[in-house]
């Protein structure tokens, strides 16, 4: 069972702190949000598979696999978009179907940003320890014991997995139809799942709970750290080198501060 | 000299409950103890343990009265005064995880100490070489298995630097290597003076007895018995019995021959060797076992050429070909990890074979009724779905398969009786003990009734009093035409109760297939799935090496030469 996909290495990302990373990522999503051409989300998305190769040193395939997945939610905001866009271009029509050129390139955006946003999350995912996050934020000037109740919740993502699959197992030997019956025979069936789910929750709970205060957790306000959190000299201009680009994108696509310095716009012309 | 441990007239009651769990216990723990805290299911092990380490009433609160004294410090009115100075492992080590790595799991608890880095670092090292984990020193501790992340618990433990060492059924999940491990750990640790005294609690203690040098039974959180093994095992058999305990085999044979009445006084087998050398002088005739006579056999289901993996290219069953017969009680064994559970899954159809066929009863197991094959899981919790009270949990398949009123309310008094649950059928299944949590996960299968009814693990925490009505009821069913199996580690229960034995190797294969007679008698396979014969079969195997069939459970072994007062 794979809990987190963190994968050991030694790469520049690997190399860089969770906060410098998180700070990318927001720039990314920034980036990716005021974007609404295509051809540009398409182009930010390759770098992001470039950075990922050699800056991550994480296999193209594999991401691309895993990015696929939720490539196939894409296609189906593309086809909405298309078809649903008032207004707009027909780019054909067989009866009431009428999709729009307008709403094709607004669907493949939208699609190709989630795909972008799916392509950065992994990329940090992958090279993110997840000690090294909790660290940050206890750096960040989060309580040390509320960082570590997060992070002991990550610990049991797999044991809640394995929970949920039992109960699912058991309720089927009990003659509870896993699947069909219409939405209100869902809602039951969610209440039933959800009862020995969270009995078996609050118990593990319980349990780590116990095991944490007889080994002295919270005894006193700090704790000793042996791990460091390490921020590389150069993360400060990694990080630096994506504002600047988001900038002068912004300036010149968006701004079209070239056009302003190297053309006249005609409407401007003097009479 | 101050006591490492000292409880004086120590009494707590759970918050909301009125009467108390602990009962005015009292007695002292030295230096050197290696102590075994026996009890029925129950009976307050656990509450006395979680006391002892300063964690009750601290965490849940209640009501407590009396001392507790750790290096002489009252540890009741300063919880936190001596963190560290006792340290507790609970039974399910992996709800007690709470770090990534096996490295970060045992540093967790010197760095809340606050201890210097490389202090920290050096308990690291030390826990590390102790348990025997220095090789999956970075592995992630979740992708471990069940005797490894045991041993990663108590060297989490180990890394407070206790003086003492509460160990809270640590064997009980485990398959008899992984039980090895951990006892040779412990026994090392208490003989190099790593720690100062150990506390064990169990329900089974004859893979302990030959470490201990204190017992202490409670019951109804009173201390009934407290003494040396000869004393408390060699003189209390019937008592021990009486209050639903496992004895001991080699003791209970002990007792069974008269030796403690007989001049052995203040002596105790503590294991096969010790009784074989008593027995050896005296010359007892090996016993004559009748061997059942093989019955017609009507087939029930039948795997054919089965395979399954959870993950591409990694088998975790490879060519499972079985065919289980009607009224058969089978038990399916190996070690922890070998793909028992998922075998079992398959045969309930929960899962789909990659390869091979699933039949029962000639259909296609996932094309049954549901009910037709029970499933009982390990934990009794995840099998619970109606919160509102024992008689609507039991209701609940029923009415999920469109049974009519008149019939539900029929199997379900019918179960309820079964098993002696009808005082409280509107009680909450989760507020029932876990005797009784154990009967209604089995009785919401059979309310159904199944012709196939699947247990993993059934006895698992359970006394011998309820280990005993459990599969005397089971027993009761195979007689009238159910077929029983059971996921088990203990080769005891199956040698009583089971007719056949079918053992997962190592490869996900079957590696034997026929009665626990013959797999007791067949050391290659036992020694390569690490699995070991019950004290009784053992002794057999070692008085009469060249007879042939030879006893395997204390009662057959009795039959031996009508001897029993030889001294």
């Amino acid at each position: 069972m794979q809990l987190l996909d963190y994968e050991h290495g030694d790469s520049l990302l690997h190399r860089i702190s969770p906060i410098g990373k998180f700070l990318w990522g927001v720039i990314v999503l920034l980036w990716l949000f005021m974007m609404f051409d295509p051809l540009h989300v398409f182009v930010l998305g390759v770098v992001i598979f470039v950075l990922a190769k050699w800056g991550a040193g994480l296999p193209i395939r594999k991401l691309m696999k895993t990015t696929m997945l939720v490539g196939i939610a894409s296609i189906s905001i593309l086809v909405f978009q298309s078809l649903f866009y008032k207004g707009g271009t027909k780019i054909f029509q067989i009866g009431f179907i009428a999709p729009s050129y307008e709403g094709f390139m607004m669907g493949l955006a939208i699609g190709l940003r989630i795909l972008g946003i799916v392509a950065s999350s992994m990329v940090i995912a992958k090279t993110t320890d997840p000690r090294d996050i909790f660290l940050a934020v206890v750096r960040m000037g989060l309580p040390y014991k509320i960082a570590y109740g997060l992070f002991t919740a990550l610990r049991f993502i797999p044991l809640l997995q394995h929970d949920a699959q039992t109960i699912m197992d058991a309720q089927f030997v009990r003659g509870i139809a896993v699947k069909g019956g219409g939405v209100s025979n869902w809602i039951k069936r969610f209440g039933h799942f959800l009862v020995p789910l969270i009995a078996n929750s609050m118990r593990r709970g319980d349990q780590s709970a116990l095991a944490a205060d007889v080994r002295a957790f919270g005894l006193y306000p700090t704790r000793t750290y042996s791990r460091d959190l390490v921020i590389p000299s150069f993360e400060k201009w990694f990080v630096l080198f994506w504002v600047v680009a988001l900038v002068i994108y912004v300036l010149v696509f968006q701004q079209n501060i070239l056009g302003a310095v190297f053309f006249t716009h005609p409407d401007v012309l003097p009479q | 000299m101050t006591p490492l441990l000292c409880l004086q007239h120590l009494t707590y009651y759970y918050p909301q409950s009125t009467t108390p769990s602990l009962d005015d216990i009292s007695f002292e723990i030295g230096p050197g103890e290696f102590v075994l805290l026996m009890g029925a299911s129950g009976s307050s092990k656990t509450t006395l343990l979680q006391v002892i380490a300063g964690l009750l009433p601290y965490s849940v609160g209640g009501r407590i009265k009396g001392n507790v004294l750790i290096e002489g410090t009252d540890i009741i009115r300063t919880p936190q005064a001596k963190r560290g100075v006792v340290g507790l492992v609970l039974q399910d080590p992996e709800s007690q995880l709470v770090s990534l790595t096996v490295e970060d799991e045992i540093r967790f608890g010197p760095e809340n100490l606050l201890l210097p880095r490389e202090e920290v670092n050096t308990r690291l090292e030390w826990a590390l070489d102790r348990c025997r984990l220095t090789e999956i020193r970075n592995a992630f501790v979740y992708a471990l298995s069940g005797g490894q992340k045991q041993r990663i618990v108590i060297a989490a433990g180990l890394a407070m630097k206790p003086r003492l060492l509460c160990l809270d059924g640590p064997t009980t999940n485990l398959d008899p290597m992984g039980t090895h491990e951990v006892m040779k750990v412990t026994q090392e640790l208490l003989r190099d003076g790593s720690v100062e005294s150990v506390i064990i609690s169990s329900n089974k203690v004859d893979g302990l007895l030959p470490y201990a040098t204190r017992i202490i039974v409670i019951d109804q959180g009173k201390v009934v018995l407290d003494g040396k093994p000869e004393e408390v095992i060699g003189q209390y058999v019937k008592e021990l019995q009486e209050l639903g305990l496992f004895v001991p085999e080699m003791a209970r044979l002990f007792t069974e021959y008269h030796f403690s009445q007989n001049g052995s006084r203040g002596w105790l087998p503590r294991t096969v060797s010790d009784m074989a050398a008593l027995l050896e002088t005296k010359n007892l005739a090996a016993p004559h076992i009748a061997v059942e006579p093989k019955t017609p056999v009507i087939s029930i289901a039948a795997l054919n050429h089965v395979s399954f993996g959870y993950t591409p290219g990694k088998k975790v069953l490879r060519d499972i070909s079985l065919t289980i017969q009607k009224g058969q009680f089978l038990a399916v064994v190996g070690q922890n990890g070998s793909g028992k559970t998922t075998l079992m899954n398959l045969l309930a159809g929960l899962r789909e074979p990659q390869s091979g066929s699933i039949l029962v009863d000639g259909i296609n197991v996932r094309d049954l009724r549901p009910g037709t094959v029970g499933y009982v899981f390990q934990s009794p919790d995840h099998q619970f779905v109606d919160p509102t009270s024992v008689w609507n949990e039991l209701a609940f398949g029923l009415k999920q398969l469109k049974y009519s009123e008149e019939m539900i309310n029929q199997r379900v008094t019918s179960v309820l009786e079964l098993f002696g649950l009808q005082g409280i059928k509107d009680t909450i299944p989760y507020d029932l003990s876990m005797g009784q949590k154990r009967f209604l996960s089995v009785a919401t299968m059979l309310v159904l009734q199944p012709k196939i009814l699947i247990l993993d693990e059934p006895t698992t925490g359970l006394d011998a009093r309820l280990t005993t009505k459990l599969m005397t009821i089971l027993q009761k069913l195979v007689e009238e035409g159910m077929t029983v199996i059971q996921v088990s580690h203990d080769m005891e229960q199956i040698a009583q109760y089971c007719q056949r034995v079918v053992v997962i190797g190592s490869e996900g294969n079957i590696v034997f297939d026929d009665t626990p007679r013959t797999l007791f008698a067949n050391q290659p396979v036992l020694q390569s799935t690490m699995l070991e014969a019950p004290p009784a079969s053992r002794l057999a195997q070692t008085l009469w090496p060249n007879h042939s069939p030879l006893p395997i459970t204390v009662e057959e072994f009795q039959l031996s030469g009508g001897n029993h007062a030889t001294t």
